[in-house]
């Protein structure tokens, strides 16, 4: 059934505007407005001694009138404040290239938004990460002046890669384009809102770039406390900037959860649901319980520093803020790598034309990470914890080791006597793979509390997780670019070259990253610049291979961008996959599929040749 | 039934490739050179446009990790009354003045600026400390101090530079004629293990001769 | 007048992502909540005014009543009585964040204790929430005029008595905290 919307004329408005300016440009003009009026604002009502024209209090506040200014500036004000004042939407979006640089509605512009922007994010982050391994090159400070400047690049460095690449990649950019077209859906629930939710990103990365304007912060992408609330202004914009990007994942887990819900096209029953789509769903759960709390926990911690309140300092219960950073801490670290546990399980089974192996398990191996995952927070405090504590989290720690199986047993299940195409996003899938094992069993040996205590914040554990999100999500977000790219712009890249580049990749992640594990052993501590000279050797390597691993990436894409725009064109379906985003033609058309798509079985099982779903095409329109 | 949807206002986005590209190359320079070259613009701004001589009553006021003014310029033979005011709500403060940084081989961190100055501001310069409001430590070190009212809450040591360490939300009164001694001087609080200082606890002060 | 179509099913879809949007605004609070236990198992300070805080709550839960009304008059087919209804509620839940800035005007709760970290932290969540709950209610009493709700179509005028509710809730939640448990 229809309900009719009637809509109110425009009525002094008979002459439709023409905008001269690029959106995101006059997001940044608003933004510098917004930030010069509210920060005086707060000044002119709580002035300092001395009368500073910024303070912590007026940063704060003028920050959020920054980020009004900005939200407006791209696009909210004629695409969301008018229009929720009941004025006829005056914002349209343009057809062309300039449809990337303002608000849009189209989740695959969406998507690609945030592929853009997060691979931005990386390539900043990934800067300041060779600035750190140039650092550690020597055994004393050479190239960072002072200690603090060290400890913001490692602060900026982390934060940026957790909640503006890891968090983002997969569900935000991949997520919001394909899941989508994977359920047969032309549109997502809440369109406007994800449009919005984008350019919250960039807004919470140019703030914590711009951090050290404010003074350096040496807390980490964890802002222990009490050391934060005794750190420099930078600090503040530690908060603001996670709180934006953090708000950016809120909203692309809302939209599309709700479009998983309730845009599933005809015959897309829970049973048939793609791999890569329960993924989704299971961590966007994950972000609408967790991303809140951390935001909430930020919201504390800034008070403690702003007025100051003393929840979490020395009179308060810096340990509450321990507990209460890894209650989400946690749960992050398998919202970033439930994604490619799935991909993997997308991407095998088209790569060997074979039939899923026990996908059930799969899904259910994904749902069981989900609910274990907001039980283990505390084994990264066992430094601070009675041993009668620890044993319930070592406990679900390792448990957490089964479900997690469940995935792999799935993968190599299905590569069991399957006959593999040996292509380039095959490869970059058992790369993954092959580093995760290594990421996941050091992590089971992390749980256990005897190793755990004597590694504790040594390279080891840097080591660790690297290779769980490098190792796990990123190269398995290099294979998905190289898996979908034929989707994304209908040509196809250079199956050799492509070999080569995640070969190079391959060897640079291992050898910068395997090496750390024995520094770690060797007592090589985490969050200093500088070290005992014993050390030297081994960092002067890890150094070289993290160069090394860094021109990869760049190399990468290099290539991911010359195929995008000048690769040979690719056919339909060149891996011949059976879910639904092979349907349609590459890359999509605006409203996805031109006509109905009806789903009459599985994706997973290639021992027939029947088709998995048909479009039943839109008639010609009679023009 | 329906009509189509006529929506007005902003239809069209005409602008250029190069206004996107020059603006956002343009804005990323602003912001490159607001978070590398804030000293260097500073200094440029105060070569351009001067920075007017402080003489008389002068407020100095300390906070979480940085001095308001952070930048003075004084005259040899102004009588000055500096009011030092912390506002921290939570940690101490000192003042000193000096000259090149006192340099010290850490184990590990290599050579790094240590405790205080190499040359005191405060050498053999007669000053009146008055006003005295929750003062911590004080070190008088070379400097001719004479104290108004009880020298009770001063808690007089000895070693490094003079140094008057104030409570937070505590004052002090410091009177004295600019010695003749021009040129450029550096001021900054080496509180926790000069931490302070290396965090922006750093001001400059430029006295200019007679 | 340009018409456009909504499907139940899309107005399904939003309502639903709507509820698990506020379901997982609920998780501040519940933080907050927490956190209280943690730090003071629940103690409340004999300064806080009960008085003052009672008739805050009582603005809240009228203001959540008449936003019912109202939304109960669109059902119903009247539009203007809605539109009123949602700016009497917006104009209580005002006076309820007046009352909420004088309490903290006056400073009778110190800031610097315990109970008094959490009261403000607390009180000023709620408080936020609530401002932008009077904002959405504005907003759609606008919107409500010139879109021309209908007893068929209001899902907008809903949504906003959802957060409106959801506001009144969570408040009144936050009422008992800080006075009565």
């Amino acid at each position: 059934m229809e309900q009719q919307i009637t809509q109110a004329e425009a009525r002094n408005n008979p002459q439709p505007k023409v905008m001269h300016m690029a959106p995101v440009l006059r997001g940044l003009v608003w933004a510098t407005i917004g930030f010069a009026i509210f920060d005086l604002m707060t000044v002119a009502v709580d002035p300092f001694r001395g009368r500073p024209l910024v303070t912590e209090p007026s940063v704060v506040v003028g920050w959020v009138g920054a980020l009004i200014g900005w939200l407006m500036g791209v696009g909210g004000y004629e695409g969301v404040i008018l229009p929720l004042f009941g004025s006829p939407s005056t914002w349209v979006e343009p057809k062309n290239w300039r449809k990337y640089f303002g608000l849009s509605t189209n989740h695959k512009v969406i998507g690609l938004q945030y592929l853009v922007t997060s691979s931005s994010i990386f390539f900043i982050a990934g800067m300041d990460a060779m600035a750190i391994r140039y650092e550690l090159m020597q055994p004393s400070m050479h190239f960072f002046t002072y200690t603090g400047q060290y400890l913001t690049a490692v602060g900026v460095h982390g934060s940026l890669m957790m909640f503006g690449v890891g968090t983002v990649v997969l569900i935000s950019g991949l997520g919001n384009y394909f899941v989508p077209l994977m359920i047969g859906a032309k549109e997502t629930v809440f369109s406007r809102l994800s449009g919005i939710g984008h350019w919250l990103l960039p807004a919470g990365a140019l703030t914590l770039i711009a951090s050290p304007l404010l003074g350096y912060w040496d807390t980490g992408w964890r802002g222990y406390e009490p050391l934060a609330s005794q750190d420099p202004g930078g600090m503040v914009f530690y908060y603001l900037g996670i709180f934006a990007m953090t708000l950016s994942t809120i909203i692309a887990s809302l939209n599309l959860a709700a479009t998983i819900i309730f845009h599933r096209a005809r015959g897309m029953t829970w049973a048939r649901l793609p791999l890569f789509v329960w993924g989704i769903l299971t961590v966007s759960l994950l972000n609408l319980i967790w991303q809140p709390e951390i935001e909430m926990t930020f919201v504390m911690a800034l008070l403690d520093k702003l007025i100051p309140f003393h929840f979490f300092d020395a009179l308060g219960s810096p340990l509450t803020y321990l507990s209460m950073f890894w209650l989400f801490g946690h749960p992050e670290v398998y919202i970033i790598v439930l994604p490619a546990f799935a991909l993997w399980n997308e991407i095998i089974p088209v790569m060997a034309q074979k039939n899923l192996f026990a996908r059930d398990w799969a899904i259910i191996g994904l749902i069981f990470v989900m609910m274990l995952s907001g039980l283990v927070w505390a084994h990264h405090i066992f430094t601070n914890m009675r041993n009668s504590e620890m044993f319930p989290f070592s406990f679900f720690s390792e448990m957490i080791s089964i479900p997690t199986g469940f995935s792999f047993m799935a993968a190599i299940g299905t590569l069991w006597r399957a006959r593999l195409r040996f292509t380039t996003p095959t490869l970059l899938v058992l790369m993954a793979i092959f580093n995760f094992v290594i990421g996941g069993l050091t992590g089971v040996y992390l749980a256990d509390p005897p190793v755990n205590l004597q590694v504790h914040d040594t390279f080891f554990v840097i080591a660790h997780f690297h290779y769980t999100i490098i190792g796990g999500a990123i190269f398995t977000w290099v294979a998905a670019m190289y898996y979908w790219l034929p989707k994304l712009s209908g040509r196809m890249f250079n199956d050799t070259l492509g070999k080569w580049l995640a070969l190079w990749i391959f060897i640079g992640f291992n050898g910068t990253f395997s090496q750390m594990f024995l520094l770690g052993l060797d007592g090589m501590n985490r969050w200093v610049p500088a070290y005992p000279p014993y050390l030297k050797p081994l960092n002067y390597s890890v150094s070289l291979f993290a160069f090394f691993l860094g021109a990869g990436f760049i190399a990468n894409a290099i290539h991911i961008w010359w195929a995008w725009v000048k690769g040979p064109k690719s056919p339909e379906n060149p891996w011949h996959a059976r879910t639904l985003e092979w349907l349609t033609t590459s890359p999509p058309p605006d409203d996805n599929f031109d006509g109905e798509v009806e789903v009459v079985r599985g994706f997973y099982r290639y021992d027939h040749d029947e088709p998995s779903a048909y479009l039943v095409k839109n008639p010609e329109p009679a023009e | 039934m329906s009509q189509p949807h006529e929506p007005t206002g902003i239809m069209e986005q005409t602008w250029s490739r190069r206004q996107l590209l020059w603006g956002g190359a343009g804005l990323a320079a602003t912001a490159a050179a607001a978070i590398f070259g804030k000293q260097a613009i500073v200094n440029v701004a105060r070569d351009v446009f001067g920075s007017p001589v402080m003489s008389g009553k002068i407020n100095l006021y300390q906070f979480d990790y940085y001095f308001v003014p952070n930048y003075m310029t004084w005259r040899v033979g102004d009588k000055l009354e500096v009011t030092l005011q912390n506002q921290s709500h939570t940690h101490w403060h000192e003042w000193t003045i000096g000259r090149h940084l006192n340099m010290d081989y850490f184990q590990a961190f290599g050579e790094m600026d240590a405790d205080a100055w190499a040359i005191d501001f405060w050498q053999d310069v007669d000053v009146t400390l008055s006003d005295p409001y929750k003062i911590d430590n004080f070190v008088p070190n070379t400097a001719h101090v004479t104290y108004v009212g009880p020298k009770g809450p001063y808690q007089i040591q000895s070693g490094g530079d003079f140094s008057p360490t104030i409570q937070p939300n505590g004052s002090l009164k410091l009177t004295f004629t600019v010695p003749n001694k021009p040129g450029i001087w550096y001021y900054g609080c080496f509180v926790q293990e000069f931490i302070h200082y290396r965090d922006g606890m750093q001001g400059i002060i430029n006295i200019l001769p007679a | 007048m340009a018409v456009t179509y909504a499907k139940d099913r899309e107005i399904a879809a939003y309502r639903w992502g709507f509820r698990i949007f506020l379901v997982s605004q609920s998780v501040p609070f519940i933080l907050i909540f927490a956190d209280w236990y943690m730090f003071d198992g629940y103690y409340v300070s004999p300064v806080a005014s009960k008085w003052l805080g009672s008739i805050e709550a009582f603005f809240g839960l009228l203001s959540g009543l008449i936003a019912w009304q109202a939304l109960q008059a669109i059902r119903a087919g009247h539009l203007m009585a809605m539109i009123q209804g949602f700016r009497r509620a917006a104009v209580i839940g005002g006076a309820q964040l007046v009352l909420l800035a004088y309490q903290w005007g006056t400073r009778f709760i110190p800031p610097g204790t315990r109970y008094g970290e959490v009261y403000y932290t607390l009180s000023g969540v709620s408080g936020f929430y609530e401002l932008i709950g009077i904002f959405v209610l504005v907003a759609i009493s606008f919107r409500a005029a010139r879109v021309q709700f209908t007893a068929h179509y209001h899902w907008d005028a809903e949504a906003a008595e959802y957060f409106w509710i959801f506001q009144m809730v969570a408040g009144f939640l936050s009422y008992l905290f800080l006075y009565w448990i």
